[in-house]
């Protein structure tokens, strides 16, 4: 009998509290800097898992354009993939005539989105329309400078003589 | 008197506790969406070009007397990177004297450092001068072409050529 009262009978101890205090602490500064890093992103978009981009001492960030993708497997305008890429080539690409490709004829569709666009605006806002359009080009560090060219020659053509190249801050 | 004593001091010894209970669980959703959402990859941007065409003005008076402006010209070769220098201000025999030749170190690596003393040069000499064309070969990798315009554009903080031209190889 006394076996059983003998837990009745020990002095009650006191509940255990855990303190949290110290773990806010540190989930306060984690929340604070996903917050700002989350913040100073200009954009949302996927870098390919084929494009390997090189490392830059450049500190200028990239303005939103239309982001071409080239990496030796296939070459992506914004998310659609518009040409293959082969041995370095891309396929069905005639240098003589880039107009027939597939890769020209979608950089002509945004060019002419993107003049219309700032027509509108500057009939809105009363300014002379922007015109200085540019593809921001998202490389693979490893592709050649002749693959690289062939598609600077077609974005030139299909009106995009400026660009920015994509890279990483060292 | 006692009963006035007595209510001050349990008033003052109430031991008051936020319950940061929910507070908590409101973090431990917010972190894991912060951290699927925010990049961690700092990317940036270089601007540049390609050639076009444009219409040669007749240089006034008044541009004769400014300063001189050269434009360097960097051909990027599979063993070696050539400099040279292009103006119709200069004679051949002045812009000669800036033209560079610099070969692959030993472990076959494009010497960027003696790149860059040679167009510092160029600068100091003609320090109204901005505008460098890249002509890297087929065969050289975007990697290289990109490290050679970050050594064109900037040496140990000092402003260079900023404007990056990249052209091809003319046949």
């Amino acid at each position: 009998m006394a076996l059983g009262n003998s837990k009745a009978l020990r002095p009650q101890e006191p509940e255990p509290t855990i303190n949290i205090t110290s773990m806010m602490d540190m989930f306060t500064i984690i929340v604070f800097f996903l917050l700002f890093s989350y913040a100073s992103k200009p954009d949302e978009f996927s870098v390919d898992k084929n494009v390997e981009l090189p490392e830059s001492s450049s500190s200028f960030d990239y303005s939103n354009s239309v982001k071409l993708f080239l990496s030796d497997v296939h070459i992506k305008i914004e998310e659609d993939i518009v040409a293959q890429m082969k041995g370095g080539k891309v396929v069905g690409l005639n240098p003589d005539k880039p107009e027939r490709s597939s890769l020209y004829q979608k950089l002509k569709q945004h060019k002419e989105k993107q003049t219309s666009d700032a027509k509108l605006v500057a009939m809105e806002t009363g300014e002379e329309p922007k015109s200085d359009f540019h593809v921001l080009f998202f490389c693979d560090r490893n592709l050649t400078f002749k693959t690289m060219n062939s598609i600077i020659k077609v974005a030139a053509a299909a009106g995009y003589p400026n660009f920015q190249l994509a890279v990483m801050e060292k | 008197m006692a009963g006035l004593g007595q209510r001050r001091r349990t008033g003052g010894d109430l031991d008051c506790e936020i319950d940061m209970v929910p507070i908590m669980n409101m973090f431990l959703v917010l972190i894991p969406f912060l951290l699927a959402s925010s990049s961690f990859l700092n990317l940036k941007a270089i601007n540049t070009s390609v050639p076009v065409m444009a219409e040669t003005s007749t240089p006034m008076e008044q541009d004769k007397k400014s300063e001189v402006k050269i434009t360097a010209t960097v051909k990027l070769k599979m063993d070696r990177i050539v400099l040279e220098a292009t103006s119709s201000e200069l004679t051949e025999k002045k812009l000669k004297e800036m033209d560079a030749v610099v070969k692959k170190d030993s472990q076959g690596k494009y010497a960027y450092a003696q790149l860059a003393v040679a167009l510092l040069k160029v600068k100091q000499l003609y320090p109204k001068s901005d505008t460098l064309i890249l002509v890297p070969s087929d065969g050289i990798i975007y990697d290289s072409i990109i490290k050679t315009m970050d050594v064109a554009r900037t040496f140990e903080g000092q402003k260079l050529f900023p404007n990056v031209v990249i052209s091809g190889q003319v046949q």
